[in-house]
């Protein structure tokens, strides 16, 4: 497209960008799901041993105030969703894209909000409304796929308000970690190690992109 | 009590009373308690003459030392009369008494007049303290008491208005005092005693006599007697007696000769002029001398003689007794306080004396086997200056002038808490301080004193002494190490540079480690090989970071390297403790581009952009400083069925700061399929299969979302 709409933050960071190949980008919004098991704007926590049910597409994000934050991912059987059960209590939030959550009624009417060209049959996703979100998703650090070894320092500044991503996560009691995380008050380290009995220990590096972020409003 | 009775005939044309003896100004000497009758007759001519009186002195007072004033009329007759009194005053010494002839009308008949002096004895007049054992051929003290307002008269000094007493000091009352054997004797001793009865001269208090019994005084208990004069002039009488104090004579005991001088090689200073030594061991009855001759003396020579004669070959004695730590010092004189200065050695020679017992009467002068050598060293030497020293300094030769033959040099220094002794220097040497008596790294300081002590023979030495001269001690200090950081030139560094902070220090050894710590940074902004303390060497150290690509625009940061406030020797860095920082240019940034309708791209800094609140508008929750993450697109492999699967080649996934890769996976944890990047014109990603996944057991299925930051 020769049009379209892209801002940019003071850095030069792309905040957002209708142009992006396809025009196809939704913003993420964090939200979670609240008793009833609606999905609402915001943060949460959710208690050990508890299952958090998402779509595949959602991304999860969780935190700790300290220790280990550990806990097993799975899916179902068409991959269509996926179940996170914690070890611990784990603060979390699921970022969800624009086009698969409705207003918030509560936003008012107004505001701004940008849609993608017209598929095929004519529908326009919102790839980006002031009325689906009061808060965003704001990234703090980056590290891509195999950055990551057992033990590694992520993080040296508080972790007050800072998330994880998880992509695959997996724990047993003996059996090791993978893709698991150490949380301390000003620092998070990478959990990640299998034993292998005889063999002794193997570190299992991060397979995909691991975000550090916070939510911001 | 004593009674003192005689005639006072009233023929004297006035008062002046008489004296009993010429050296004293008193009629009467009597103790408080005595009785004294005075029987006055008046044997004139005149036939007028009627009565005989008294007149009550001073001022009338007829209370104080007066007679009774009923006075006894003898024969009927009143020009023969007796006044008497046993109330003399203890504490009012000196009476008068005047009497005259009266007519029938009253006073005032010439050459009828008489008058007397009275001195009364106070009660507390007598022995103040007598030796009680005294060894034969040894001496001890009876000592007097004597009150001080009793003084002045006994001493012809007191002054009195209502009397013509002598005050120039011209007449001393005199005391007797005698040894006897018995306690009812008033007869001196013959023998055995240097003297058995003497006088005391207008005394003091505290006056005493020496009681010298010899080997003929037998071993008893004898009495020591103190007397007053009468007014006949008699005294050693019992009525004259005042007071009686008694001693032993023991017999003779042997002479100790077993004695231990507590030092035998003594040194003294260049500019001594006394020099201290004791003994221990002896015995209570032997007297200790010190001679510079070794010669015999005959059993009854005096040895004492030779100090009182200031003879040269006297050096010292002993006059006190062992202390209770057993020390018995030696002394030149008995009021020198404990020092012996006579014949001293010159500068660099050496003196040799011998030690004599005699008894306590310094006869019977033994000569000893102990001896002492006592030498004098040249103390005044001049010493090096105080000085800085460097780091490197291992050894340290201190080089010193005004050195003689015949003394030996050291030098000595508080190191560590332990007095120590440093270095050995004899004449024409130098001090050599090796390194473990140097003062340490870091600034530390060491203050050596120098000391001497002379030869006294061969490799026999005197006492070690402090220097006397110009100089005694010097100092050492380690030169102060310094410590500065600096970063590189220009002060920034770009992502993926190294960052190289340069430590640079002086006098600081080799080896030294300096503690460091790095600021501003996330500990996966960089890698290092760095581990913090820095070693330093050759004054230098350096700390270098590779700071990587955080993949994230996130702006500059300011790296800051800070040196501990230690080293590990204890030194300072500085206060503060130095730091460097150094600018860490974000080149992260994705740069500006924008669309192709987009302009210029970029943009967001500055006054303009978009700023989203939220609908309350309490919070901001996207504007300049925001990094969104968006949604692009999600794709699988199950590596059951695909080994490999390109994903994403609609979106350009070439850079890891643009695209990220939430993965899930269901197969072996071992086995995840490993992602990679396709180029930029080709877009997408591959996700291949690892190539342990080599069956059911190990297959699953990868989910990929891509997002864009």
């Amino acid at each position: 497209m020769s049009y379209g709409l892209q801002f940019y933050g003071t850095n030069n960071q792309l905040i957002f960008d209708t142009d992006f190949n396809s025009g196809q980008t939704v913003t993420l919004n964090p939200y979670y799901f609240d008793s009833q098991g609606v999905l609402t704007p915001g943060t949460n926590t959710i208690s050990a041993s508890s299952t958090l049910t998402m779509n595949m597409e959602d991304l999860l994000f969780v935190r700790v105030n300290s220790g280990t934050l550990r806990g097993n991912m799975t899916y179902n059987t068409g991959y269509t969703q996926k179940y996170f059960v914690p070890a611990q209590d784990t603060g979390y939030f699921i970022a969800r894209k624009s086009s698969s959550v409705v207003n918030i009624t509560s936003l008012g009417s107004y505001g701004l909000e940008i849609y993608a060209p017209p598929d095929s049959q004519g529908n326009q996703a919102v790839t980006f409304s002031t009325r689906r979100a009061d808060s965003s998703v704001n990234v703090d650090y980056i590290f891509d796929s195999l950055e990551l070894t057992h033990n590694q320092s992520m993080w040296s500044s508080s972790t007050t308000g800072i998330y994880v991503t998880v992509g695959h996560m997996y724990y047993q009691f003996g059996g090791g970690t993978m893709g698991c995380y150490n949380f301390g008050s000003s620092s998070i380290t990478y959990d990640s190690q299998l034993n292998l009995g005889i063999f002794g220990q193997a570190s299992i590096p991060n397979s995909g992109s691991v975000l550090i972020v916070s939510v911001r409003g | 009590m004593a009674t003192w009775s005689f005639i006072e005939y009233l023929d004297n044309s006035g008062y002046t009373p008489w004296t009993h003896s010429s050296w004293s100004q008193y009629s009467v000497v009597l103790k408080q308690g005595d009785t004294l009758n005075v029987n006055t007759i008046y044997n004139g001519t005149n036939t007028s003459a009627y009565e005989a009186q008294y007149v009550y002195a001073p001022s009338g007072s007829t209370t104080v030392n007066d007679p009774d004033p009923t006075a006894t009329t003898n024969n009927n007759d009143l020009l023969d009369k007796t006044w008497s009194t046993s109330s003399f005053s203890n504490t009012n010494h000196h009476s008068r008494w005047f009497f005259f002839t009266a007519t029938s009308a009253g006073p005032g008949i010439a050459n009828g007049y008489a008058g007397i002096r009275i001195l009364t004895i106070p009660s507390t007049f007598g022995w103040g303290g007598v030796e009680s054992s005294i060894e034969q051929n040894s001496a001890g003290n009876a000592q007097l008491t004597i009150p001080s307002s009793f003084e002045s008269y006994i001493q012809g000094t007191a002054a009195e208005t209502a009397d013509s007493l002598s005050t120039n000091g011209s007449y001393d009352e005199r005391f007797h005092w005698r040894i006897t054997n018995s306690a009812s004797s008033h007869t001196a001793v013959s023998s055995g005693f240097a003297a058995s009865s003497g006088d005391f001269v207008g005394p003091s208090s505290g006056d005493f006599i020496s009681i010298q019994p010899n080997t003929s005084a037998v071993a008893q208990v004898y009495y020591i007697k103190l007397y007053h004069y009468d007014y006949n002039g008699n005294t050693g009488t019992a009525n004259t007696l005042i007071d009686v104090g008694s001693f032993s004579v023991t017999a003779l005991a042997p002479l100790d000769t077993t004695i231990t001088l507590d030092d035998t090689s003594i040194g003294i200073a260049g500019n001594a002029t006394s020099y201290q030594l004791q003994m221990s061991g002896g015995g209570s009855n032997t007297l200790y001398y010190i001679l510079n001759t070794n010669q015999s003396y005959a059993s009854t020579f005096v040895l004492d003689t030779l100090r009182t004669n200031n003879d040269s070959r006297y050096i010292g004695r002993t006059f006190v007794q062992n202390d209770a730590n057993g020390k018995r010092p030696f002394e030149t004189d008995s009021t020198s306080s404990n020092i012996i200065d006579h014949d001293l050695p010159a500068l660099n020679t050496v003196k040799t004396n011998y030690i004599y017992a005699t008894d306590g009467l310094s006869k019977q002068a033994t000569l000893l086997t102990n001896t002492y050598a006592v030498a004098r060293a040249d103390t005044d030497i001049t010493l090096p200056s105080s000085q800085t020293i460097g780091t490197n300094v291992t050894s340290f030769t201190a080089s010193f002038t005004g050195d003689s033959v015949g003394t030996q040099y050291r030098l000595i220094a508080y190191i560590g808490g332990i007095f120590t002794w440093v270095s050995t220097a004899n004449y024409g040497d130098d001090f050599t301080i090796a390194s473990g008596n140097l003062p340490a790294n870091g600034g530390d300081s060491i203050t050596y004193v120098g000391q001497a002590r002379p030869v006294i023979s061969g490799t026999a030495y005197g006492d070690w002494m402090n220097l006397t001269g110009t100089t005694t001690q010097f100092v050492l200090t380690r030169a102060t190490p310094t410590y500065s950081v600096a970063g590189p030139t220009g002060g920034t560094v770009n992502e993926g540079q190294n960052l190289t902070f340069d430590i640079t220090t002086s006098n600081v050894v080799n080896g030294t480690t300096v503690g460091w710590t790095l600021s501003g940074l996330q500990s996966g902004d960089y890698t290092t090989s760095a581990s913090s303390p820095a070693t330093i060497q050759n004054n230098a150290a350096s700390v270098t970071f590779a700071i990587v690509n955080d993949n994230v625009t996130d702006g500059n940061k300011t790296a800051t390297l800070t040196l501990a406030s230690t080293d590990s020797t204890g030194a300072s860095t500085g206060s503060p403790a130095p730091s460097a920082s150094v600018t860490v240019v974000d080149t992260s940034n994705p740069g500006g581009g924008g669309g192709t309708g987009g302009g210029t791209g970029g943009g967001g800094a500055g006054t303009y952009g978009l700023l989203i609140r939220n609908s309350g508008d309490t919070q901001t929750i996207i504007d300049g400083s925001s990094r969104i993450t968006n949604f692009l697109a999600s794709d699988s492999i199950d590596t059951n069925s695909q080994s490999s699967k390109t994903m994403f080649t609609n979106f350009d996934c070439s850079e890891k700061t643009v695209t990220g890769f939430i993965v899930t996976w269901d197969g072996a944890l071992y086995s995840t399929p490993t992602i990679t990047r396709r180029s930029s014109s080709l877009g997408g990603i591959t996700v291949t299969k690892a190539s342990n996944d080599t069956g059911s057991a190990t297959a699953g299925v990868a989910t990929v979302e891509l997002v864009r930051y």
